[in-house]
C-alpha cells in the first residue's frame, strides 16, 4: 500500500513539473526555480561529500592539519551560502527581480574561495590520488556553483 | 504543511488523502523544488556539524564563526 503511494506521488510530482504556469511570475517558471534549487542541492551534496573525504583523509594522515583546516574553512563558507541561498530562494517566485539577484550574490560571495582553494589551498596535499579526489569534488561544487550562476543571471533579467 | 511531511505522514500509515496529487502542489507550483531546498538546506546543516566537530577535536574555533559567549 505505501509503495502503491509513493508511485502515485512521483507521478504526481513528474506531473506538476509539466505543468510550469500556475502562479508563477512571467520569467520565472516552476522549470527555472527547480533548476536553480536542483543547483544548489548538487552542490551541497558535493560539498558535503568534500568535508567527509577530507576529515577521513585527515584521520588517516594523506592531508595535513594545514589544509584540511582550509579546506574545511572554504566547505563551511559554502555550505553557509548554501543554507542563505536555500532560505531565500524558497520565496524566489514572488521576488523582484533586484531581491533575485540578492541570491545570486550569496552564490556569487563563494565562487571566489572555491577557485582560491582550488589554486592554492591544496599545496600540502602530497599523495597524488587524494589529491586527485579533493580536486575531483571540488570542481563539482564549482560547476553547480557556476550553473546556480548561469540560471539566476538568466533568471534576474 | 510541507511536501517532506506528508510523505512522512503517509510513510507512518496515514490514510489515503484525497486528490493528494492537487494537496502536494503548492499555490506557487514549487512543489519539486521545495524538495531540492529542504534536501540542500539539511545536507548543508550536516557539514556545517561535521566541520564544527572536526575543529573542535583539534581545539580551534570554526574560523568565521561567531565565538562562544563566555560565562
Amino acid at each position: 500500500m505505501k509503495l502503491l503511494f509513493t508511485v502515485v506521488l512521483m507521478f504526481g510530482l513528474v506531473a506538476c513539473q509539466k505543468n510550469t504556469t500556475v502562479g508563477t511570475p512571467a520569467g520565472v517558471s516552476d522549470a527555472t526555480l527547480t533548476k536553480i534549487a536542483a543547483a544548489i542541492d548538487d552542490v551541497a551534496k558535493s560539498n558535503k561529500a568534500l568535508t567527509d573525504f577530507v576529515i577521513a583523509q585527515n584521520a588517516a594522515g594523506t592531508i595535513p592539519d594545514a589544509d584540511t583546516a582550509n579546506i574545511l574553512t572554504v566547505a563551511n563558507k559554502v555550505a553557509g551560502a548554501v543554507k542563505t541561498a536555500t532560505a531565500t530562494t524558497r520565496a524566489f517566485t514572488q521576488m523582484t527581480p533586484a531581491q533575485r539577484g540578492n541570491v545570486l550574490s550569496v552564490i556569487q560571495a563563494v565562487i571566489g574561495p572555491v577557485n582560491d582553494a582550488l589554486t592554492n589551498g591544496l599545496a600540502g596535499i602530497k599523495n597524488s590520488a587524494t589529491l586527485a579526489k579533493v580536486t575531483q569534488i571540488m570542481q563539482a561544487i564549482q560547476a553547480g556553483l557556476n550553473t546556480a550562476q548561469t540560471i539566476l543571471v538568466a533568471a534576474t533579467n | 504543511m510541507d511536501p517532506l511531511t506528508i510523505i512522512a505522514l503517509i510513510n507512518a500509515g496515514a490514510p489515503l488523502i484525497s486528490n493528494i496529487i492537487t494537496f502536494f502542489r503548492h499555490k506557487d507550483g514549487t512543489v519539486t523544488a521545495v524538495v531540492y531546498l529542504d534536501d540542500a538546506d539539511g545536507t548543508a546543516t550536516a557539514t556545517q556539524t561535521a566541520i564544527g566537530q572536526w575543529f573542535a577535536s583539534k581545539g580551534k574555533p570554526v574560523p568565521g564563526a561567531a565565538p562562544l559567549a563566555s560565562a
